[in-house]
Formats: structure tokens, sequence, C-alpha cells
């Protein structure tokens, strides 16, 4: 099976140094099944090649081959593959822990679990070192501290002594690609290295490997955020299904992709429309109507006020921390509130308020007009149908014992026994085929357990279960933030489509800037808890009036990726 | 670290203090008269008088509650009376019994850590028969009665093979006994430990550490193991609280001295100082032991040693 | 906080790629279906053949259990004694049918004793505020504190030796170790976001209590049961070894323990074959137990 754009050789035409990764026909495969077929990619020094793909593309088992870490069940086979010269195939333990940590560095995603948390930072760092034979222990620390001030980490001796779980996200994450560039390998395999982190984290340490590349370090950057790709790399490789379906210089293949996964990829990112296009190729969905008897509010009218909202948590330590300090916003009906921030920004916090799951220290807030964080739990159950959520991990919200029907039956009668009203002469398995048909599942997926499903068939069920009771706003958190980009934009054109069908008010909670913006009418910007900017979607993109929501779109990493909507045709 | 340890002093002074009070309340529901069993128990045919002359001496007659007042400031005091049926102060009688019973059961707890560490360090992880048998093993081990294992211990090795003593208070004589509460405490020790291993061995962190040329062996034994080993570490505290329990039993398997035979004989006597002082050292074992465990959590855990966490 | 610590996702389609973390590791022990194992039905065969004897000793056994014949006493196994005879000649193999019935009520009323005040003080401190769970955990340690053998000491010194002591005594001891599972159970169930997610759909406390707080926590106890009942028959029978049980000549596994003790040298199968049914019941319960955890996991054996 060949592939729109095949290449001859490889991707760069410059006749300079030999590659330092040679990768001719790769395949890998686990017994009789193929994860990797036929890959064939080159690198040289100071460039860096990204390997592009969604979950189950087969780009972390495509780098983990250059070394040797997939497994002893795995069979690797191809004509040329290696590393600074070094042939690669067919090493031995003892050959492949010498190319380890000193031909090629290894620095994987989120490193609080990808650094030992047991072990001081430092000698996590020093690790390649000691396995390599450099010298007698205090030539080591020195090494291990003028490393930690490479990558950017302040106060390397305080920080080579503490814990990872002592340092912050982004300091880890230094932390680790010292570890990994301890002996200067020639090259550094980088796998979501940025995606557990805050934008202008990740923005920084971005930068930090272009400056490694620009050292000469040839960068094989695995991700899936095409935007990454577009800031640090200058070849692309996109694989889909073990496959490899395009490759080029960066330029060419994401200003011009040929193959139409590709393209969809590209189309997927909801910062390349205008707000509001449709993202995917997926059908309109085929919503069921309202029932007469419980319509949406009139739009305009105000569904959701919270007024002067602070919330403060007495930690373990004694410590009060304020949350959320002082935030008032409304909701109206038919709109899209989108509140962003990056972590420790309260804004779950504020959703959990919004929703009355935590009471806050101070302020209030009201409901269509009526008291909501005022009331009893028992006063507000009556009108707790009309406010559905979904978070970002749909699996922890379900009920472990209960198949997909089951929940969204719950749901249904949960919303009963509220509102103390029988039902309205649906029946309920007739609900569940059509919520389940509405959000685009087969009626089949209601006898199923949700843990054998796949993370877009989750949300979608989380998303039903949410319209069961005809809410008039749903509270998304993070809703989208941990599904693949092409399904992320399925779900998304789902949401847009519920949205227009049903003209229900939502509170759209995300890190993502580029999600925010294609969802949301207005826009709530937090920090540290407080409110720094709010206003119309297009007024706080394009010209906001806070520095801090300025450094955050500066920080979003590709340029091109996100085209200017008034320019979309 | 010191504000832990601290804190843990006082609430085992006040679970000693419950024992206590829990014991000499159960006892005092015991049938019998220990005036009675001062003086030689029922079959001695105590007269009358004598009886009468006990009684007053020790004020059993006097309401419950002072004597439980006595008996608390006695506690305080770690004075637990004079033994009813041997006569002599019950610290003695425990001080002289309660070596061998320690060497049993702290001889016992180390040959079970050795014996799981070895077992999850062999076959843990490993793909195929290995692994599954390693699990297996464990499991057969951990439901094993010591009663029983003792009595094939004994029979197996020292009736038929003669390698080891039948009866001995020496070192070679503390072997088979010690096995005997150490290999289903092994057993159940090997499986967490194992469970924990497997978990810890997919873990982000090896792939980063085999990626920086770290061989196998020094990644299993130096990095995951210490990760392996804190639930067990957390058991043992109360794996060293049955191993006391089970003492009694091999005691009685394999006749020898300690503090178990005194307890079984003690009760069936009413000897009630006998008995209580014996319930609280044990208490105390566990609870020192507990502590103990403790501090060895936070030794292999660096994390609990900082007071605060990361900023986010 | 929710930042996207998450990774990128699954995929529509179930990843084909296993990801493994390990050289030289199998992902996940892939068991096979427990129904299909050798070792579950030869466990619940020999399960079925202890309730039998339970049942209808006379069916397994039809010699009688306490007939002297003091022409036979210490007769090794042989055909015609399966199991030897003891000192007073009396059939061990019939002794041991007939004990199943009295061992397996006491394991089996233990447990239920246990886990009864397990669920209690575990529901207690679980649900309850801060001071309930507080006192709850301080008598929980309490009774860790005391060594099982102390207990069942005391109150059998105080009630007299005999099944029902022995049932109280094995259960008292066992509660401690439940309790403390159940407790961390309800309360990891109660902070879990489902519980959360139940009552925002308009569920009322009491519905969501029992309909999806407490069967969760619970579920790991059904293997808990199989579990204890071997464990618990184990502790008894460890209590008539000790002589503090059921006493001779009444065909009771300890006491023949106890009795056997003293003859080791010379009639080893005294002690033996008792000791064999005992191991091999529990683990028969075990294997039983864990085949039933894994056919009852949600979602179904994996």
């Amino acid at each position: 099976m060949t592939t729109a754009s095949q290449p001859t050789s490889a991707t760069s035409v410059v006749q300079g140094p030999a590659p330092v990764v040679d990768v001719r026909n790769l395949s890998v495969a686990f017994g009789d099944r193929t994860v990797v077929q036929d890959v064939s990619f080159t690198l040289e020094a100071g460039r860096c090649v990204a390997i592009v793909g969604e979950s189950g593309s087969g780009k972390s088992v495509t780098a983990r081959s250059l070394l040797g870490l997939n497994g002893t069940t795995a069979t690797t086979t191809a004509s040329a593959l290696s590393l600074g010269g070094q042939d690669l195939r067919d090493l031995s333990d003892g050959a492949w822990r010498k190319v380890r940590g000193k031909q090629v560095g290894y620095v994987l995603q989120d490193a609080l679990v990808s650094l030992d948390p047991l072990r001081k930072v430092g000698a996590s760092v020093a690790d390649a070192l000691r396995e390599h034979g450099v010298g007698p222990r205090s030539i080591r620390e020195q090494q291990v501290l003028s490393l930690l001030s490479r990558v950017g980490v302040p106060s390397p001796a305080l920080r080579a002594r503490q814990l990872p779980s002592e340092l912050s996200g982004g300091l880890r994450q230094r932390a680790l690609i010292a570890a990994a560039i301890a002996l200067d390998p020639a090259v550094l395999i980088a796998d979501e290295p940025t995606t557990a982190l805050d934008t202008t984290v990740q923005a920084q340490i971005l930068a930090l490997l272009d400056e490694l590349r620009a050292g000469g370090t040839g960068l094989v950057l695995i991700s899936h955020d095409l935007g990454v790709v577009e800031q640090l790399a200058d070849d692309v490789v996109v694989m889909q299904h073990g496959v490899v379906v395009e490759q080029g210089p960066v330029g060419a293949v994401l200003g011009d992709p040929q193959h139409p996964y590709t393209k969809r990829l590209l189309a997927a990112i909801p910062s390349a429309h205008a707000p509001g296009a449709r993202l995917s190729d997926a059908p309109r969905a085929t919503l069921a109507p309202r029932p007469a008897s419980r319509p949406v509010p009139v739009a305009g009218s105000l569904v959701l006020s919270v007024s002067h909202v602070t919330k403060r948590y007495r930690g373990p330590d004694r410590v009060t921390r304020t949350v959320v300090d002082d935030v008032s916003f409304e909701l109206r009906a038919g709109e899209t509130l989108g509140i962003v921030g990056e972590s420790g920004s309260g804004k779950s916090t504020t959703a959990a308020i919004a929703l009355a799951l935590t009471p806050p220290s101070s302020g209030t807030v009201t409901f269509e007009g009526r008291p909501w964080s005022d009331l009893s739990e028992r006063a507000r159950r009556g009108d707790r149908p009309r406010i559905a959520t979904v978070s970002q991990d749909p699996l922890s919200s379900f009920d472990p014992r209960r198949t997909v029907g089951d929940l969204i039956r719950s749901a249904l009668t949960g919303a009963r026994a509220a509102r103390k009203s029988s039902d309205d002469g649906r029946s309920d398995s007739g609900r569940v085929e059509d919520l389940l048909t509405g959000v685009g599942l087969d009626v089949g997926i209601a006898r199923r357990h949700p843990s054998t499903l796949s993370g877009g068939q989750r949300q979608r069920v989380a998303i039903a279960r949410a319209l069961a009771t005809d809410p008039d706003v749903l509270v998304l958190d993070e809703a989208v933030s941990a599904l693949d980009v092409s399904v992320q934009a399925q779900v998304l054109d789902l949401l847009a489509d519920i949205r227009q069908e049903y003209g229900t008010a939502a509170l759209f909670i995300s890190h993502d800037l580029g999600v925010i913006h294609h969802v949301s009418d207005r826009v709530l910007v937090l920090r540290d808890g407080r409110v720094v900017e709010e206003g119309p979607a297009d007024q706080v993109f394009r010209s906001p009036r806070d520095p801090y929501t300025q450094g955050l779109l500066d920080a979003v990493p590709g340029v091109s990726i996100h085209r200017n909507p008034q320019e979309e045709p | 670290m010191v504000i832990r340890v601290t804190r843990r002093i006082v609430e085992a002074v006040v679970l000693l203090l419950a024992v206590g009070t829990i014991v000499f309340f159960l006892e005092h529901a015991v049938p019998g008269d220990p005036a009675v069993a001062i003086l030689g128990g029922a079959a001695a045919h105590p007269t009358k008088e004598a009886v009468a002359a006990v009684t007053e001496q020790y004020g059993f007659d006097r309401p419950l509650i002072a004597q439980y007042g006595d008996f608390l400031g006695g506690l305080f005091r770690l004075d637990f009376g004079e033994s009813y049926t041997l006569k002599q102060s019950v610290t003695s009688v425990i001080a002289g019994q309660i070596g061998p019973t320690l060497a049993l059961t702290v001889s016992a707890l180390v040959i079970a850590w050795l014996l799981s560490i070895a077992s999850t360090l062999l076959t843990a992880g490993r793909p195929g028969i290995v692994g599954r048998l390693g699990s297996v093993v464990e499991t057969v081990a951990a439901g094993l009665p010591q009663f029983w294992l003792g009595l094939v211990l004994l029979l197996v090795f020292a009736v038929q093979l003669h390698w080891f003593p039948v009866i001995g208070s020496g070192p070679l004589g503390i072997v088979l006994p010690a096995l005997t509460l150490a290999i289903p405490l092994a057993g159940f020790l090997g499986q967490v430990t194992r469970d924990e291993f497997e978990d810890k061995q997919q873990q982000p962190f090896v792939l980063s550490a085999r990626s920086r040329g770290l061989s196998e062996r020094a990644i299993r034994g130096k990095y995951v193991l210490r990760h392996a080993a804190l639930p067990g570490v957390t058991l043992s505290g109360w794996g060293l609280g049955s191993l006391v329990s089970g003492a009694v039993i091999a005691e009685v398997v394999f006749a020898r001295q300690g503090i178990g035979q005194v307890l079984v004989t003690a009760v069936s006597a009413q000897d009630l100082p006998l008995v209580i002082g014996i319930t609280f050292v044990v208490a105390l074992v566990y609870v020192v032991a507990n502590i103990l465990t403790d501090i060895a959590y936070v030794v292999i855990d660096p994390r609990l040693r900082r007071t605060t966490g990361a900023a986010a | 906080m929710t930042t996207a610590t998450i990774a990128p996702g699954e995929p529509d389609v179930l990843d084909p790629a296993p990801a493994p973390a390990a050289a030289g590791v199998r992902k996940v022990r892939r068991a096979s279906h427990p129904l299909r194992r050798v070792s579950f039905w030869v466990a619940a065969a020999f399960i079925a053949l202890v309730a039998v004897a339970a049942l209808w000793p006379s069916l397994l056994a039809p010699q009688d259990p306490l007939a002297i014949d003091l022409g036979k006493s210490f007769d090794a196994p042989s055909a015609q004694h399966v199991f030897g005879t003891d000192q007073s000649g009396r059939d061990v193999y019939s002794r041991v049918v007939h004990g199943a019935g009295q061992s397996v009520l006491i394991g089996v009323g233990a447990t239920a004793l246990g886990l009864a005040g397990a669920v209690l003080l575990g529901v207690l401190g679980g649900l309850g505020g801060r001071a309930v769970d507080a006192v709850v955990t301080r008598v929980i340690e309490v009774l860790y504190a005391f060594p099982g053998i102390l207990l069942a000491l005391i109150l059998i010194a105080v009630f007299g030796s005999s099944a029902g002591t022995q049932i109280l005594a094995v259960g008292i001891a066992t509660i401690p170790g439940y309790a403390r599972m159940v407790r961390g159970q309800v309360l990891a169930v109660r902070g879990a976001p489902y519980v959360q997610a139940e009552r925002a759909l308009g569920h009322s406390s009491a519905h969501v209590l029992f309909r999806t707080l407490l069967p969760n926590a619970f579920r790991p106890l059904t293997v808990l049961v199989t579990l204890g009942i071997g464990q618990a028959i184990v502790w008894a029978s460890a209590l008539g070894f000790l002589g503090m049980g059921v006493q001779p000549p009444a065909p009771e596994w300890g006491a023949m323990l106890n009795a056997g003790r003293n003859y080791l040298q010379q009639a080893w199968w005294l002690d033996f074959w008792p000791g064999v049914v005992i191991v091999l019941l529990a683990l028969s319960l075990t294997a039983v137990g864990r085949a039933v955890q894994t056919l009852t996991q949600p979602g179904g054996p994996r």
C-alpha cells in the first residue's frame, strides 16, 4: 500500500554530514500484530524531525526503537536503523546499555511520574554519568550542577537535593531534560515533552529544546500538537495506524497537506477556523426535541449569576489558600461563557461553586433568579436537573458497577425524583435510545460497561447523560482536554450542534485557548483565582487588555497553524 | 518528624491504658474467686477462713472502681503486682520468659522479610511460568496454618531427618519454630510486595531510568524494590503483633520456653495479674513495632519528611 | 486542578499498541477465564466434598467416628482405615469427615460475626464525621492490639470451651482486620467523583448511599468472605489445637490435632490428615474466592 507522498530518500536534499539518525523500512510487531510498518526518515545534527500522530499511530513505538525499549516481545526489522553511524539492529542487552544515555537521550512527558519520586533530583540526573563511568562522586556532582544550570534551573545546588515532588512542573521537566542530556548525546528523543505543562511553561521548555537543537543535538520530537511541531521541527513525519501517510519539510506538509488524514488533522485544530465552523466531517447530530413542558429559558435572560464569590481552603499544613478570589460573572440563556486559565487559576473550583457542589466562603450564586448557593441541598434538589456537567475524565464520574444504559437511566430517575414529577409520556428506554443516537453512538452500547469504551465514546456517554435531564445549563470542565485532536473535533462539533438545537447556555472551562476561542461567546480569564480579563471572545483574543492574557496568547506554539479567522473565506 | 513520633507515643500510651482496662474488666467477669486461685485453686480446698483472710489482704471485697483505681496506679509504675499462682512479681515472671519469645518473633520477622524480598526479586514481573509460580507459592504459603506447618516441619526435619533438635533452646532450636511463623507471613508479605512491584515496574520512571543505560538488575533491586517494600513495611507492625499470637502456637508445638506457654496456663488458672501483665506487654510490643515501622516507612519514602509539597 | 495531565487520550478504536513500558515484562497478567482453569474446578469440587461431609457425613464415612476398638489402636493408614486409627482405635478418616460439620459451622459463624462487626464499625467510621471516625479508629486499634489468642483464651475462660465460644472468639478477633478494610473502602468511595456525580443528578442522599456508595464500598468484600471463612476455620482449629475448643471424644478437627500432638513420633497420621484437610480447604476457598472476584468485577472477566 503506497501513500500519497512517498519520499525516495532522506527528506533533506542538503548534502551535509552523514545523518545522526537513519531509519529505513522500520517495522515493529508484537506477536502477530504489526504496530509500525515500513517507516523511514533521517535526521541530521542540529535539526529536528517531528513524528506526529494520534494514539495508536505507532509514533512512540517508532521512537523507542531507537532506544531498544519496546520490550522483549517486540520484533523489530529494518533495512537500516542506525544512530550516529552505529547499527542498532540485533544489539545485545549490554550493547544497548552503552548506547542509551550516551548516544541517545530520552525525555518523557510529565516528569512527576517520569522521575523516581523517591530519589533526589540530582541522583536521577547523575544516572547516565554513573552508568557510563564518569569519575568519582564529586566530579559527577559538579556535572549535575552544571547540567541543571544549562537547562535553566535556578539554585541548582538546592534543587539537586530535592525530590521531584518539591519542584514545579516546569522545573521538573527541565531536570528530566538535564538527565537525558547528561552525556551530551548526539540525539535527543522527546516524547510529548510538554503535554502536561501550562502553556507559558510549555513555551519555555520548547525554547530550551530549540536551544539544544541549535547547539548541535539532533532532536526527534513526538507530538500530537501541530502547533508545537510547527514551532520546533524542520521535518515532519505524519503517522496513522502504524504507517507513514505523509512526510516532508514542515512548511510543505503543514502548509499544503496532500494526504486526507493530514488535512483532517489540520482541519481539527479549533484555532484554524473561524469560531463556530465545523471542525470534523462527522454528520450533524440528530437530537430529539425537548418536551414542550420544559422549554429553554428565553434567550438573553439571566441564567446563572455569580457574585463576588471567594473560596478559601485550609490545607493540612494549616496555611489558608485563597483559591477563588472575588470572582463575578453572569451567564445568559443561549450563550457560552469560556473560562480560561492555567493550573492553579481556580477555574475548576469556580465551576464546582457554580454547580453548587461546594459552597463559597463568601459571595452568592443565583440560578435563574432564584437562590442557589445559599440553599440547603434538599431545597436545591428540585433545580438540579436544570444544570448538568461533563468533566475531563468521564470514567471517574461513572459508577463502576453500571452499564451505559444504567447510567443514563439513573439520570432520568434522578431528575424525576428531584422534580417530584411523574414521567412525561416518554418511556425510559426510548429516551435512552434517543439520547445515544443523538450523541452519535450505537444503541447497542447501552449494554456495555464504560470501561470497555474508548475515550471519545465515554465522553459522548457523559454528554448523553448530561442531556438526559433537559438541562438549561451545561458545565463543561476540561471536557475535551483528554481527547485526541480528531476526536476532540467531533465532540466540539457535537456540542455546537447541541447548542444550536436546544439553545442551552454553557460554561466551558479549559486551559486551551484555541478551544475556548472556538466555542465561546464571551470569555473570562482567570489567574490565581482572580478575574484578570472579561469580554466578548473575539475582543479578548484579538486585542486583550491585560498583559497576562497577551502573555498567554503569545505562549501558544505555532503561528501559521492558527490562521487569522478573518482571512477564512 | 519529631512531632509525628511524639504523637505516636501519646496515642500508644492511651491505647495501652485502654487495653489494660479492658482486660481488667474482662477478667473480673470470669467466674471464680481470685482468693481461691491464690490459695492454689479449688482443688486445694482452701478453708473459708483462709479465703476470707486472703480476700481482705488483697482487697477483693472492695468496690470494683476502687480496685480499678489501684490497678491504674500500679500500671503507671509498671507494677503489675504478684502472680497468684507463681508467687513471684509479674514483672519478673515476664522478664524471665519474654526473651525466647522475642527472639523467636524477631527472627521470624526477619526471615519472613528475606523470603518475601527474595521471592519478589526473583519472580515478580517475569513473564511466563516463573512469575506465576512465585505467585502461587506465596498464596499457598500464606494459607498454611502455623500449627500444621510446625508439626510437619518437626516431623520431617527433626524426627525423620535429624537436621534439627526436636526440642532445643539454642540457635539450632530456633530455626524450625521461626520458619513455622515466618513462612505464612512471608507468603502474605510477598503477595503485597509483588503486587506493588509489578505495578511500579510499569511506571514511566522505570522507562526513563532504562533510557539512561541502567541495567535491569539495578533497576529492579535498587529502585523498584524500594517502592515495592513500602506497603509491606506498613503491614509489618501488624505482622509482628500476629507473630506474637503465633508464637503461642509455636511454643506449644516445639515445647519452647516463652510467654506463650505462661499465658495459656495463667488464663486457665485465673491468675489475673499475670494475664494483665502479659497482655500489656504484648500490646506494648505491638505498639512499639508500629512506631518503628512508621519510622522505617519515612526512612524509605522521603516524601513524608518534607513538610510542604511543591508549588503547582 | 484539571490541566491536561492525561496523555492525549485513547483513540476511537481501542489502542492497537500495548505500549509496554519495560523490557522483559509482560503487561498485566492476562489470566485465562476463571471458569476455564483446572485449579478452579478442583477447588470447587473439594469444597463441595467438604460441604457434603458437613451435611451428610454418613454418606462419605459410614463408620462410627466414636467407635472404640482398642485392639486396633495406632494402626497406620491402610485399606481398611484410610487415615489410620487413633489411640483408642477410632477411625481417623471417619472422625475427619464427621468433624467437618462443626468446623465449617464455626468458620462460617465466626466470619459472619466478624463481618457484621466490621461493617458496623467501618461504615460508622467511614460515613460519620471526624469525631466519630476518630473514635472508631481508636476502637479498631485497641482490637488490633489484642493478640487473637489472648482474647480467645479469656472468652473461653469466661464462657467455657464450646463451639459457641470459639465462634465468638474467632469472630471478634477478625473484626479489626475487616473493619479497617471496610472503613478504607467507604472513605475512598465517599470521596469518589462518581458519588458526587450521582448526587448532582438530583438523587437524594439516601438513594446515593444505598444504591451507589455502599454497593461499591462492599464490592471487594465478597472475596474476603470466602478467604475469611478459610482463615476462620484455621484459627478455630488452632484454638482446638491448644486445647481451647470442643473437648474429645467429639471429632472436631482442632481437638483431634491437640490429642494427636502427643503421639507425633509414633503416629504422625493423627495430626497430619486433619491438618491436610484444613489446609486444602483454606486453599480451595482462596482459589474460589479469587475466581468469584474476577467474575464479578464490573465489565466482566477481562
